[in-house]
């Protein structure tokens, strides 16, 4: 029919997946992207491997909707979830409690503010995003693991908290400690660097 | 709102978006009341966003972000998927085809004469796994369960020999009689229908054996990243071998052969020890205990034949076994073989390594065993100093010469380690805390400096100053004792809020001299009185180099300096040579020439600053020290004791035999962090930049007590 608007069949049969070129294509990608939430090379490269192998296991199970690095991606964030659980499982302080407690240093018996705990200056609201993010990358290595995991799933994968908890088979009441205490510690963490950084940075440019 | 630590945490909460519209209500109202509280909600505020935002960034792809994959990590990589892609091609075609191994089939046809019945078994080779004197094993399916097995096949040679078809037996046997997670479970024992040959199938436990996991942990150690977590999971391996080998103690079984190498560790991290084939049952009625095996452990031949073999691998052996006492060899000949195995973990080293070498050369194995049965076992710090001590007791302990000495068994040696870790993760705990509170205590210290300077800036801007300087200068006719008496009340309140100011005054320079025209200063022994200088006891005198420095800078910059240096009037105590007093100041020009008029001088008594900022700070902390730059101590303070005068002016060297390795640590790096013993942490300030630095010494554990030493010099 010449004249028909209707757009032409798409093809039943998925694009034909390369994964000789994964590496060189998606491999900097993916690594930069595991690597921002593990905060650790070694392991990012491990899921990045992990998600390149599985993917060659599971090819057939690519439909061709997305690209191939969407779909990548998406096993990606199924490994690093993975990861993540290993982790804790390996790490029996992680799964039996929940690490540094900030509070104790933070407020007195009755709850208020101890003095000078949040004594500080704000840094400059028009910081430049990738110097803030170096202290915060810096205060998140300092966190305990546990702490760390469950901030970077709630905040950077932007997981909700019923599937933090059945991932990482911990209560909800549980997150919500971890996570109070990672933005508790995260906060006195930065405040403090950020003032050492100034600091250093009169002592450079009084040189 | 109940507490601010209540209101903390509704601020955590809101950035979820799951308060109450009482919880923001009360929120809100907190937040406007309280600094800290909104200084909290900004930054987490600032730190989501930034965190959110590197998320977004690194999922569009910003290579800015980090470097991408190492060259290394993407050859491993294509490596790995060309080997997956191989693989999944393969197992289309069928493994042992297309493998092109040597590719034989075990099978297992048993009768029974009283039925007539068969029963067979069918077992695929895939490749071999390792090979040995008296066997192959190979990596092989399981035909009818369609499983991997490892299968250990007697060599044909071996099978030639009747007491190493015996041993091969007796191995399988004494395998499969122990049940134990960590011993690996054999399946099946049975002779090849085709050729006779004797074979036992077990469960795969992969390749990965203990000996990886410390090469992996010392090339961590040795790179500088944080290995606390690689030692927790060595150690909890190592207790799990424990535990496995007093279980077959329990069964009257000793091993005998006990390395990193015969030590797997499966995918999941489970321990399984493996190689039992030089193991031993120690008494008679327990050979009974296992029904078939007959009598060889009593063979006088045997126990030779075993020691003969053990000479192969010596490195981990104990005295009474290279001695050939094979009479003294029991349970605690295995407890020598854990403290090596915990050697080897400590030290990336087997324990005889170093006995085994001489001048470049391997020693011969009798002159070897000679050295290891008659010499004190070795020190796991003589391989590497930095190792925890209380670790290396106990390597120590299981690893006597004498086995009398050692652990009574390898369940006191597990016990032993596990209250070690437990103890350390209290430590560690405490350590982080006080390294926490250590950098807290430096960036408050930094902070007052700051203060200083922002204060002795304001004190040179404010009004009465260009007043007295225009009546000094004569510009106008202003009445100038009222000028100074108002610029002395202002300096009072100066002092007055704050504690740690000594003095503050105003100076006119003329012609190379200084002299003062205003002076208000803290009564050196009774700190609350302070005291404006009367005009007839201003003090003057010649320009000092650390003035003039002060005087060259533009307006509103300021100088700092040691008192000391800058020739002031110190109101240090009387008696101490080392500086006390930090000064800080600032030029003051004339507004109408705009010329150079004098300057404005805070000077701050560094011990009352310090001490202030010391209060309600030991707490994860024995002892707190904070030393000068020539490190000697001028504060010491102990959580139960309190401020300890005796100890001060005294050298650090005398209260800490490692200090050169802090002070090191503390000039090159800034920071000394102790990650082996968590006893010592010790962290700079640079008050004057490159000029004069403070050290902040925490002691975790232990009460720093002073030594005998020789007097050192010494300059942070």
């Amino acid at each position: 029919m010449q004249d028909s608007i209707a757009s032409e069949p798409e093809s039943s049969e998925p694009p034909e997946l390369d994964p000789t070129q994964w590496v060189d294509q998606h491999g900097d990608y993916l690594f930069r992207y595991a690597f921002s939430r593990l905060r650790d090379t070694n392991a990012a490269e491990e899921v990045v491997q992990e998600t390149f192998l599985a993917g060659i296991r599971f090819l057939d199970r690519y439909n061709g909707r997305g690209a191939e690095r969407a779909w990548l991606l998406g096993i990606l964030k199924r490994k690093l979830v993975d990861y993540v659980r290993m982790r804790a499982r390996f790490d029996r302080d992680g799964l039996t409690s929940d690490g540094g407690d900030p509070t104790a240093q933070m407020f007195d018996a009755r709850g208020n503010w101890r003095a000078g705990s949040m004594r500080f200056d704000l840094p400059d609201q028009s910081l430049e995003s990738q110097e803030l993010w170096e202290v915060v990358k810096g205060c998140l290595s300092h966190l305990p693991q546990g702490q760390a995991d469950v901030f970077v799933l709630s905040v950077m994968e932007n997981m909700d908290s019923d599937q933090i908890c059945r991932e990482l088979e911990i209560t909800p009441s549980n997150l919500w400690v971890r996570l109070h205490r990672a933005r508790l510690a995260l906060a006195r963490c930065v405040s403090a660097r950020w003032m050492q950084e100034e600091s250093n940075e009169v002592v450079e440019n009084g040189k | 709102m109940a507490s601010d630590r209540d209101a903390s945490e509704l601020v955590s909460r809101s950035f979820s978006g799951i308060l109450t519209s009482k919880q923001s209500g009360d929120l809100t109202e907190a937040v406007e009341q309280s600094v800290p509280l909104r200084n909290y909600a900004k930054l987490s505020g600032m730190i989501q966003d930034s965190v959110s935002d590197i998320a977004m960034r690194a999922a569009a792809g910003d290579d800015s972000l980090a470097p991408g994959l190492s060259a290394d990590a993407k050859d491993r990589m294509r490596r790995s998927v060309s080997q997956e892609q191989l693989k999944r091609s393969r197992s289309g075609m069928g493994i042992s085809r297309t493998l092109g191994l040597e590719s034989s089939t075990v099978a297992d046809n048993r009768s029974t004469t009283e039925t007539g019945r068969t029963m067979s078994s069918e077992f695929t080779f895939v490749r071999k796994l390792g090979e040995g004197g008296l066997g192959t094993v190979w990596l092989a399916r399981d035909v009818k369960l369609k499983r991997l097995v490892a299968v250990k096949e007697m060599n044909a040679d071996a099978a030639e020999i009747p007491r190493a078809w015996a041993r091969f037996h007796r191995e399988a046997e004494i395998t499969g009689h122990l049940e134990h997670p960590s011993v690996v479970p054999l399946y099946q024992f049975g002779t090849d229908s085709r050729t006779g040959q004797p074979f036992y199938a077990m469960r795969f436990v992969g390749k990965r054996t203990l000996v990886n996991a410390i090469l992996e942990y010392h090339e961590r150690l040795n790179a500088g990243k944080d290995v606390s977590m690689d030692l927790h999971n060595l150690l909890t391996a190592f207790i799990s071998v424990c535990q496995a080998i007093a279980y077959a103690h329990s069964r009257g079984v000793i091993h005998r052969d006990l390395k990193p190498e015969n030590v797997a560790i499966d995918n999941f991290g489970q321990v399984i020890v493996l190689d039992w084939g030089l193991a031993k049952t120690s008494t008679e009625s327990e050979m009974g205990a296992f029904g078939g095996i007959s009598g060889m452990a009593s063979d006088p031949d045997f126990g030779k034949t075993v020691a003969g073999e053990v000479i192969g691998t010596p490195l981990y052996m104990a005295p009474e076994q290279a001695a050939g006492n094979l009479d003294n060899i029991d349970e605690r000949t295995d407890v020598y073989g854990l403290g090596a195995i915990l050697f080897s973990m400590l030290t990336g080293s087997a324990p005889h390594q170093a006995s085994s070498i001489r001048d470049g050369q391997p020693v011969r194995i009798h002159e070897l065993l000679k050295s290891i049965s008659e010499n004190p076992s070795p020190s796991p710090r003589s391989y590497r100093p930095n190792i925890p001590s209380g670790l290396e007791a106990i390597c120590l302990r299981a690893m006597e010469r004498h086995s009398h000495s050692r652990y009574a068994s390898a369940m006191d040696l597990a016990e032993d380690v596990q209250k070690w870790m437990a103890g350390r993760s209290q430590r560690r705990e405490q350590y982080d805390n006080a390294r926490s509170e250590g950098r807290e205590l430096r960036t408050s210290l930094q902070s007052s400096v700051r203060d200083l300077e922002r204060n002795v800036r304001f004190m040179a801007s404010i009004p009465p100053i260009q007043e007295i300087v225009d009546g000094v200068r004569k510009h106008t006719n202003v009445e100038l004792p009222a000028w100074r008496e108002r610029l002395s009340l202002i300096f009072q309140g100066l002092l007055r809020a704050n504690c740690d100011f000594s003095s503050v005054s105003f100076c006119e320079v003329a012609d190379g001299q200084w002299r003062e025209l205003v002076r208000v200063e803290r009564h050196s022994t009774d700190y609350s009185s302070v005291r404006a200088i009367p005009g007839s006891r201003l003090a003057s005198g010649p320009l000092t180099s650390c003035m003039q420095t002060a005087l060259d800078l533009n307006p509103e910059e300021v100088h700092l300096a040691l008192s000391a240096d800058c020739g002031t009037k110190s109101t240090g105590t009387p008696g101490k040579s080392k500086p006390s007093m930090l000064s800080a100041g600032v030029p003051v020009y004339d507004s109408r020439t705009e010329e150079l008029f004098g300057f404005v001088r805070i000077e701050a008594s560094l011990d009352r600053l310090i001490e202030s900022e010391m209060r309600d700070r030991l707490k994860s902390t024995a002892d707190l020290v904070v030393l000068d730059n020539d490190c000697s101590i001028i504060l010491h303070m102990n959580r139960t004791a309190g401020r300890i005068r005796q100890s001060e002016g005294r050298p650090m060297t005398e209260f800490l035999s490692d200090w050169p390795e802090v002070r090191s640590a503390l000039k090159n790096s800034g920071e000394f962090y102790d990650e082996h013993n968590h006893a010592i942490h010790a962290t700079r300030v640079d008050l004057i930049p490159g000029r004069y630095s403070l050290a902040i010494v925490q002691s975790v554990a232990d009460r720093l007590t002073p030594r005998p030493v020789r007097p050192e010099s010494c300059r942070i």
